[in-house]
């Protein structure tokens, strides 16, 4: 702690030595106002005086917010790894990473300075109004982005903890890059494994909880199943040897992909089948073929088989009634590659029937309409120029 | 008007129109129409593979394969009816392979909330209300755990570009099922030390990156 607190302490040399720039005197300065209860701001103000309008113009010109993203970014992986290494690297990993939250605090501080500086000689007019607006801006959606992966720098947590407890209250909060998360040590542990009991903070800190709700899928990551893909190139005899070794490895633990497989060759056989009596019934006897298709085994589908009723043939579009068993559906299928729109309507003043597009086109189904006893329905449909507009029964 | 011709005269034609950009919809239609019978009854077959499903099922899983069959099955089937003479040598049994490809997919992806025992297709009646509402919210449910393991491997594919040691020990070890840390350390050609430590640096990458990638989702939304 008196470490940290020296290392502001001396920052009070920067307000007065001749080299300084005007950016670091501004960071100087903030660094000191935002820890004025503990450092003191002694100093600060003769500094800032002493800053000209066109030294500051300047420097706010220069500012590049937006290249701070990608040093906090690489901090929060080396935050990590100050939890994951373990090895003599771990403290490397700390000091880089804490540089980088640095210089976020050290934009926070010039901010903080800017205003200062503005309180005592007028607020900036014009562009120099505009860049500052604009760098404040950059900077918040910065911390936006940021913000919510605080967690990342739960490993440097003593040492932001010091850092934060040296800020003014009202500056701890906004210094999320200091305060956010600062009390979770407890999470890292829950990275590399799952603890059988879950510490006090991990069950009362909210954001702790989620995430740890959150992360639970990779403590129970999902199996690598055979995609539709895997199984269209297996079928296909398109897999490479490898591909095959991992997948009999798979299928023999996994049930599911197991039973895909399976289906896969029954699906083979009833192809079989089916060709078979689609041959027997045009006659043709296929000799190659053992007859393999007991009559018996007819599919459902034969003796119900789909009726379709053509209501409407204009050029652009046909409008089909299908009926199939219980089911009744309105097909409006277009012709001549033209966009075709298509309503039904059970009764005047509600809204259509909410069409499903497929293959076939627009369809409407009428099955619910029915079932609960209506027998007809309007159709509207639009292609082009031409309309339809017709009553239709079902 | 297309009576007279064969499937492949058919087949030809719809070929024909799709790479002149003309519109496949009648000669399409009327090949389908004819492998109607032979497509349900592949479905069927799948069904009872599965121990479920239903008329209604047959008819959507039977126009998404007359979808499949035009978006992709026309130009595959040219390459396979080449390297499998034969087999697949007509484009009846090459629509009767995508066909009975959508329904195990179909089935495959609604295993859970397809509980109902296993029905007679003749039999099986309009389903009643409730059957609809419970559909519909396991396909709620089915939703959002599919949004979930798709941020996992959106984190899973991040981690592979970052840490690519790191993520092929962890889809060795838990991906493919070998669970071992020897096996692993012997396939990847490293020590048993290695393996873990590789699959524990895995684990806590991708639970900060699937964290990140769920917060960045829902502030989509919001
Ligand atoms: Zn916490
Ligand atoms: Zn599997």
């Amino acid at each position: 702690m008196i470490d940290v607190l020296s290392r502001y302490s001396t920052r009070r040399t920067v307000l007065t030595a001749a080299k300084s720039s005007p950016g670091e005197v501004l960071e100087a300065a903030g660094d000191l106002l935002r820890r004025g209860s503990k450092v003191g701001t002694e100093g600060v103000e003769t500094a800032l005086r002493g800053l000209g309008r066109p030294q500051v113009e300047a420097w706010l010109k220069a500012q590049k917010p937006q290249a701070l993203q990608p040093v906090l970014l690489r901090a929060a992986e080396e935050a990590v790894e100050v939890a994951l290494d373990g090895g003599e690297e771990a403290e490397m990993w700390r000091a880089s990473a804490l540089e980088g939250l640095a210089a976020r605090d050290r934009a926070a501080s010039a901010t903080r300075a800017l205003a200062a500086w503005e309180a005592l000689h007028g607020e900036l007019q014009g562009e120099a109004a505009q860049l500052r607006d604009r760098y404040l801006s950059a900077l918040g959606t910065l911390d936006s982005s940021l913000r919510p992966r605080a967690r990342w720098f739960i490993p440097l947590n003593p040492q932001r903890r010091q850092e934060r407890d040296l800020l003014e209250p009202a500056e701890q909060d906004t210094a999320w890059w200091f305060s956010a998360r600062a009390d979770c040590d407890d999470l890292v542990a829950t990275w590399t494994g799952r603890p059988q009991t879950l510490p006090p903070h991990l069950q009362d800190c909210s954001d702790c909880r989620s995430d740890v709700a959150d992360a639970a899928l990779v403590d129970a990551p999902p199996r690598r199943h055979l995609s539709a893909d895997d199984l269209w190139r297996l079928d296909m005899g398109l897999m490479t040897a490898d591909e095959r070794t991992k997948l009999d490895a798979h299928t023999a633990r996994c049930g599911e992909c197991a039973q895909a497989v399976l289906a896969l060759e029954e699906g083979d056989e009833a192809i079989e089948e089916a060709l078979d009596m689609d041959a027997e019934e045009a006659g043709v006897g296929r000799a190659a073929r053992t007859s393999r298709a007991p009559v018996a085994h007819r599919p459902a589908a034969a003796r119900h088989p789909e009726q379709r009723e053509v209501l409407e043939e204009r050029r652009d579009f046909r409008v089909v009634l299908v009926r199939e068993r219980q089911r009744v559906r309105l097909l409006v299928q277009p012709l001549a590659g033209r966009a075709v729109t298509a309503a039904v309507f059970l009764s005047p003043g509600r809204p259509s029937l909410k069409p499903s597009h497929g293959p076939e086109g627009i369809a409407f189904d009428l099955t619910t309409a029915s079932s609960t006893g209506a027998r007809s329905a309007h159709l509207s449909v639009q292609a082009g120029n031409e309309t339809l507009e017709r009553d239709f029964s079902f | 008007m297309y009576e007279q011709l064969s499937d492949d005269e058919l087949f030809a034609e719809v070929v024909r129109r799709r790479s002149a950009g003309e519109p496949v919809g009648a000669p399409l239609g009327s090949l389908v129409d004819r492998w109607a019978r032979p497509a349900r009854y592949v479905i069927s077959k799948i069904q009872a593979s599965y121990g479920r499903g239903s008329p209604a099922d047959a008819d959507e899983l039977f126009q998404d394969a007359v979808g499949k069959f035009l978006d992709r099955g026309l130009d595959q089937f040219r390459g396979v009816s080449e390297q499998m003479p034969g087999r697949s040598a007509s484009p009846k049994t090459f629509f009767l392979r995508i066909v009975k490809h959508v329904a195990i997919d179909f089935y495959r992806r609604h295993r859970e909330e397809l509980a109902a025992p296993p029905s007679d297709p003749d039999d099986a009646m309009e389903e009643p209300p409730s059957e609809v509402a419970r559909a519909v919210e396991a396909g709620k449910r089915r939703e959002e755990r599919a949004e979930a393991q798709e941020l996992y491997w959106s984190a899973f594919a991040r981690l592979q570009q970052e840490h690519p040691k790191e993520a092929s020990a962890w889809e060795l070890y838990h991906h493919e099922d070998v669970e071992d840390h020897e096996e692993c350390a012997r396939r990847l050609n490293i020590s048993v030390v290695n393996s873990y430590k590789r699959v524990s640096r895995a684990q806590a990458y991708l639970k900060l990156y699937l964290l990140d990638l769920q917060r960045e989702s829902h502030g989509e939304e919001a």
